[in-house]
């Protein structure tokens, strides 16, 4: 096999070989246990503290534990590996895995957190800080704000009669747990900053200038502002490794702006060149991916994920084997300045050499491309595509997102050109707004249409199937194709609606139990507000609601227009039953009857339909109404939102009226304007994608008139359904092109598969230039060598039967794949998505 | 003739190639054929309609298509499928009838009849939008089959072809009469072009070498975007006094460069498909040193010589 060596110098490599080296074995007591961290609210005293304050010094407490040399020995987070740059260790935790947080909650809250499956790692992250107020104000500049505002509120409190109002109450907690916070986070700097001068004593005196650097660094920020291209990068690390030790997994943000200003001053000032800065970035990268694991030999045994501890919202589905490896942290490059000006500077370039020299899955690199990007960054982008053999970089259109996010009138241009990613791929805007999502399952939604609001279950212990929507019309009263399609709209009409209320209800529950200080004093106003984000302290609030398998359900629609409505060769009774009964796979050869043969014929018929991805406009338009609809609906869902969370009724029959509809969904309170501030409102966005859970979801799907059968996978993310691309990509693009994807400003991933044999530099320069021009949203493109990955396949299946040692997987280790919401080791997915991913190739026609 | 008249037959498109002209090319393989080389790595494009093709680790046995064909093509014996492609019609009844041949990838699929027939337009309505993304990169190469007995049909592709601006190729064997060059040169910008002097008792199955070569002299004097193609088989093709006739060939009508095709192991797969044997024996590889004694001798004469390993 062949073997790169990768890294931009010896010292990357080697750290490089390191890390690959460790995420081949056995992790498990790399993990912090928490029975052994300190409980933050064991005493009565501390159940007498704030919430916030609790969640501080927990935090407080974990990087407290992170130093000490005792538990290093096995959870090695206080160490420094020989030639490190960057210092400070990330413990294990990911969203597959798991995360592990002092406990700050009393008893009884656990308790009741438990129904709403909360718990104190139940951070749902997804967002990215505002890295350049760090580096600009330090945490010294953050906690000067904090102490003025207490200072004020200390006053207001001395002047009777003024009564301290709850909101400066509110507002003083917060700001206490801010400067916690920051001390916490400098104390953990300083403690490396001696582990650096303990070892730069024994160090011979060219190594000692090195340590010696690195330690001042340590000692000055991310106190104080930075100033050099090595202090940004350290400061950022700082604060990156608090959060994710805290739970927040959070992203980077724009990088290459945050950082550009430092790396200017530390050229000009002749302090690095550009290859010492591009080993320096090369280190941080190392740092960030220093978790990966790519082995599932010991993956149970590192399963920490607790019920509650996944995302909140949903929990049961993070902690699977393909998302071991997400770590959720995007850095965003290139793009267009608030003036909507190309953005691309000398970090854009620097980042994306680390990308490829390094071949990492993570950090995950995500570029912005507009129709003006230079031509040397698209040539660029391309090179680093055919060389990182890691997947990266992700393309994002510009021409689509912005526009998208500009239909939000809401939304001050500026802002809208100034867009990051959140952990996966969902669009938001930078540094200034909190988000939260859900998920709406298209084919959950066919199939109520075709079952009268039931799910499409052959359960012999229910007489329809499980009930998921209202009671609507029987399949043999849909006359057109026209009625058929309505009954779908109101079916996706409620569940969007109630995907848009479970937004607002996960948002209340967010900072009940999981407020997060530190991390709002760099989002937007947060910090001079004194409100957390998780308490509407924001600029703004996104809502993401993500339709997932909608390929499929285009394909069905197309399926069922020119079969039933067009053809009449079935009727929509006969295909609601052969779907129910898989298409009559499962029966056994001695029974198979008349119908049998009549669902098989039905099955062939179905899949010879046309399917999306092919430049074929009878199934697009099918996708282009599902676009517009979902679209629709969920701006009215928003609206219907605003008016039960939000509205402030003007008289009494008014507010009579609206605290009815407030009860019916549970929520009793007043405007919730009241609570977060006048300003607060949750703006929905729509979006396409599984992220890895393609499986998941259809493992839950009875089958699907695109000729899918149930259980089977659903269409990966936005991309055409596995195997059913058989034009081209330059198919799949054109197919893109008047879908309207510049309405969903969440964004809609393709992820697209072409063997290296078939691509060169040229090819992928004018795929992402064709992506552009056909109105893409998002794009990964992998770049597979396809014997190799064959290869692994099957020798994972001899893994799997224990026909091999799990150490002949060790040669596939460095194989990255799209995984869905991230890229991923190919060796690390379940069977049924390698299966799927190898099935994306566009084959001979 | 108008063009909705005219129909095209095509068996199979390849959508990236780097081996079959210039950069990253659409490879459209054109059905049937005149010759039936015996190492012909695509045996179900030579008649007019390919027979049917199973892959019987997709057949579950269900014995449906044993049923519906009238021609008895399909049977079943110790539980394995065999077909009897002389006797198929192409009439995709038992493909209908397939619950395992209905994938749209049709690798995946239990039987299979390749050949389609369309229009010239439609095909290019097909292709069009992989062709603009390989635009400035590369872009449609013909081949087969024998592409130049679908002259007519391929002069209308091509002229779409060429009023988008899109690179084309053709690749032939030379065995057909030279008014068919003639009608379509002007919208070929690149010919891959075969020769094959093969041992005597294999001239049978090939064109006419002196036919071939009257066809190249010809074209070469109105353009010369002329690439020699070779395949090696071992003691049939790949003697020095074969490579020197080429040799000669090409120094005659100024050609200077030729690709040259080792043969292909997998040769045997579309045989299996069709039920039928392999007809060469033992392994039809040139040596590697002779494969260098052969790319030797043609660069002393000043050809520039690549060696296309198909997979």
């Amino acid at each position: 096999m062949e073997k790169m060596m990768k890294g931009s110098t010896p010292r990357v490599t080697k750290l490089l070989q390191k890390m690959y080296d460790r995420s081949f074995t056995d992790r498990t007591n790399e993990w912090f246990s928490k029975t052994d961290l300190p409980n933050v609210a064991k005493r009565s005293k501390d159940e007498d503290r704030s919430l916030f304050l609790r969640r501080a010094l927990a935090l407080k407490v974990m990087l407290k534990e992170m130093t000490k040399k005792e538990n290093s020995e096995n959870t090695h987070c206080c160490e420094i590996k020989e030639g490190e740059l960057i210092v400070g260790n990330i413990p294990m935790g990911s969203l597959g895995f798991g995360k592990v947080f002092p406990n700050y909650l009393t008893r009884e809250e656990k308790e009741v957190a438990y129904f709403s499956s909360r718990d104190v790692e139940s951070v749902l992250g997804h967002n990215a800080p505002d890295y350049s107020k760090l580096l600009t104000m330090g945490l010294k500049g953050i906690m000067d704000v904090c102490n003025r505002e207490l200072k004020k509120i200390e006053e207001k409190e001395k002047n009777p009669p003024n009564k301290l109002e709850t909101l400066d109450k509110r507002r003083r907690i917060f700001y206490q747990s801010v400067i916690i916070s920051c001390n916490a986070v400098i104390d953990y700097a300083n403690c490396f900053a001696v582990l650096v001068e303990e070892k730069a004593e024994h160090a011979p005196q060219d190594k000692k200038d090195e340590l010696l650097e690195v330690a001042r660094i340590c000692r000055k920020v991310p106190y104080e502002p930075a100033e050099s291209f090595h202090e940004a990068l350290q400061s950022i690390y700082f604060l990156h490794l608090t959060f994710h030790a805290s739970t927040s997994h959070v992203s980077f943000g724009r990088l290459d702006q945050v950082l550009e200003p430092c790396l200017n001053k530390s050229l000009t000032k002749g302090e690095i060149n550009l290859e010492q800065a591009q080993e320096l970035i090369e280190c941080f990268f190392i740092k960030c991916a220093e978790r990966l694991t790519t082995t599932m030999e010991f993956a149970v045994d590192q399963d920490f994920a607790d019920y509650a501890t996944g995302m909140g919202n949903s929990p049961f589905l993070v902690d699977q084997e393909a998302t071991i490896n997400q770590f959720m942290q995007n850095i965003v490059i290139g793009g267009q300045t608030k003036t909507g000006n190309d953005a691309t500077n000398q970090c854009t370039y620097l980042i994306l050499d680390a990308c490829s020299s390094l071949g990492i899955i993570t950090p995950i690199v995500n570029l912005r491309l507009h129709k003006n990007s230079p031509q040397k960054l698209v040539e660029k982008a391309a090179r680093v595509a055919l060389n990182g053999n890691n997947g990266l970089p992700i393309i994002y259109n510009d021409e689509v997102i912005v526009p998208a996010l500009q239909l939000n009138k809401k939304l001050p241009k500026e802002e809208t050109y100034d867009y990051i990613v959140d952990g996966c791929w969902e669009v938001l805007l930078n540094g200034k707004c909190d988000f939260t999502y859900n998920m709406v399952n298209m084919l959950t939604v066919m199939e109520c249409a075709l079952n009268r609001g039931a799910l499409l279950s052959a359960s012999t212990m229910e007489l329809r199937g499980k009930k998921e929507s209202y009671l609507s019309k029987k399949p043999e009263d849909i006359k057109t194709y026209k009625e058929f399609k309505d009954e779908f709209w109101k079916h996706l009409n409620l569940f969007v609606r109630k995907a848009g209320m479970q937004v607002y209800s996960n948002y209340c529950l967010e900072g009940s139990v999981t407020p997060v200080p530190l991390f709002s004093s760099l989002l937007g106003t947060c910090l001079e507000r004194g409100i957390d984000k998780t308490n509407g302290g924001a600029e703004f609030n996104i809502g993401g609601v993500v339709y997932i398998a909608m390929p499929n359900a285009a394909n069905s629609l197309a399926s069922i227009k020119k079969w039933v409505f067009e053809e009449k060769k079935y009727e929509l009774k006969d295909v609601a039953n052969a779907l129910r009964h898989n298409f009559g796979v499962d029966i056994p050869n001695e029974k198979k009857n008349t119908d049998y043969l009549r669902w098989n014929q039905m099955r062939i018929d179905f899949l010879s339909t046309p399917k999306f991805g092919n430049n074929q406009s009878y199934v697009d338009e099918e996708m282009k109404w599902l676009i517009d609809i979902s679209y629709d609906i969920l701006k009215d869902a928003e609206e219907a939102c605003d008016e039960i969370y939000l509205s402030t009724p003007k008289d009494e029959n008014q507010r009579r009226r609206i605290n009815r509809l407030r009860r019916m969904v549970g929520y009793s309170g007043n405007s919730m304007k009241e609570t977060y501030g006048d300003k607060f409102k949750i703006l929905f966005s729509a979006g396409c994608g599984t992220f890895a859970q393609y499986a998941l979801f259809g493992s839950g799907c009875a089958a699907s008139a695109d000729g899918r059968l149930r259980g089977e996978p659903v269409a990966p993310n936005f991309s055409p359904t596995s195997g059913t691309a058989q034009n081209g990509e330059g198919a799949i693009f054109s197919s893109l092109k008047n879908l309207g994807l510049n309405k969903y400003a969440a964004g809609a991933i393709i992820d697209v598969c072409i063997p290296k044999d078939e691509i060169n530099k040229d090819k992928i320069q004018s795929i992402y230039k064709k992506f552009i021009e056909s109105n893409g949203s998002i794009l990964s493109l992998t770049i597979p060598g396809a014997e190799n990955i064959q290869k692994a396949y099957e020798t994972c299946n001899e893994v799997r039967e224990e026909i091999k040692e799990q150490e002949a997987l060790k040669d596939f280790a460095d194989l990255n794949v799209r995984v869905g919401g991230w890229n991923g080791p190919f060796i690390t997915l379940t069977e049924v998505q390698q299966r799927d991913y190898m099935n994306r190739r566009i084959t001979k026609n | 003739m108008k063009e909705e008249k005219i129909s095209i037959r095509y068996f199979g498109i390849k959508w990236n190639s780097k081996t079959d002209g210039k950069g990253i090319r659409t490879v459209i393989y054109l059905q049937g054929c005149n010759q039936s080389c015996p190492w012909c790595h695509s045996p179900h494009s030579q008649p007019q309609i390919s027979p049917i093709l199973l892959n019987p680790d997709y057949c579950s046995r269900c014995r449906y298509c044993v049923n519906v064909c009238n021609q008895n093509v399909h049977f079943i014996q110790e539980n394995k499928h065999y077909t009897n492609s002389e006797a198929c019609l192409s009439c995709g009844n038992c493909i209908e009838h397939c619950n395992n041949s209905q994938n749209q990838n049709s690798s995946l699929n239990a039987l299979y009849l390749p050949t389609k027939e369309t229009t010239p337009y439609e095909l290019f309505q097909k292709v069009q939008p992989q062709l603009s993304l390989l635009k400035d990169i590369g872009g449609v190469t013909i081949s087969g089959g024998e592409p130049m007995l679908q002259h007519k049909a391929l002069n209308h592709f091509l002229s779409y072809c060429n009023s988008h601006q899109i690179h084309t190729s053709v690749e032939t064997s030379g065995g057909v009469p030279f008014y068919y060059f003639k009608s379509i040169h002007k919208l070929v910008k690149h010919w891959l072009f075969g020769i094959r002097p093969v041992a005597k008792e294999y001239s049978k199955y090939v064109a006419n070498i002196n036919t071939v070569i009257n066809n190249i002299s010809r074209l070469s004097r109105l353009t010369k975007n002329i690439t020699v193609r070779v395949p090696l088989i071992k003691n049939i093709l790949d003697k020095p006094i074969q490579i020197k006739k080429i040799i000669s060939v090409m120094h005659q009508n100024n050609l200077s460069h030729i690709e040259l095709l080792p043969f292909n192991p997998y040769t045997d797969h579309y045989y299996k498909a069709m039920g039928n044997n392999f007809s060469l024996q033992g392994n039809c590889s040139p040596d590697n040193k002779n494969v260098d004694t052969i790319t030797d001798l043609l660069e002393s004469e000043n050809i520039k010589t690549k060696i296309i390993q198909i997979k």
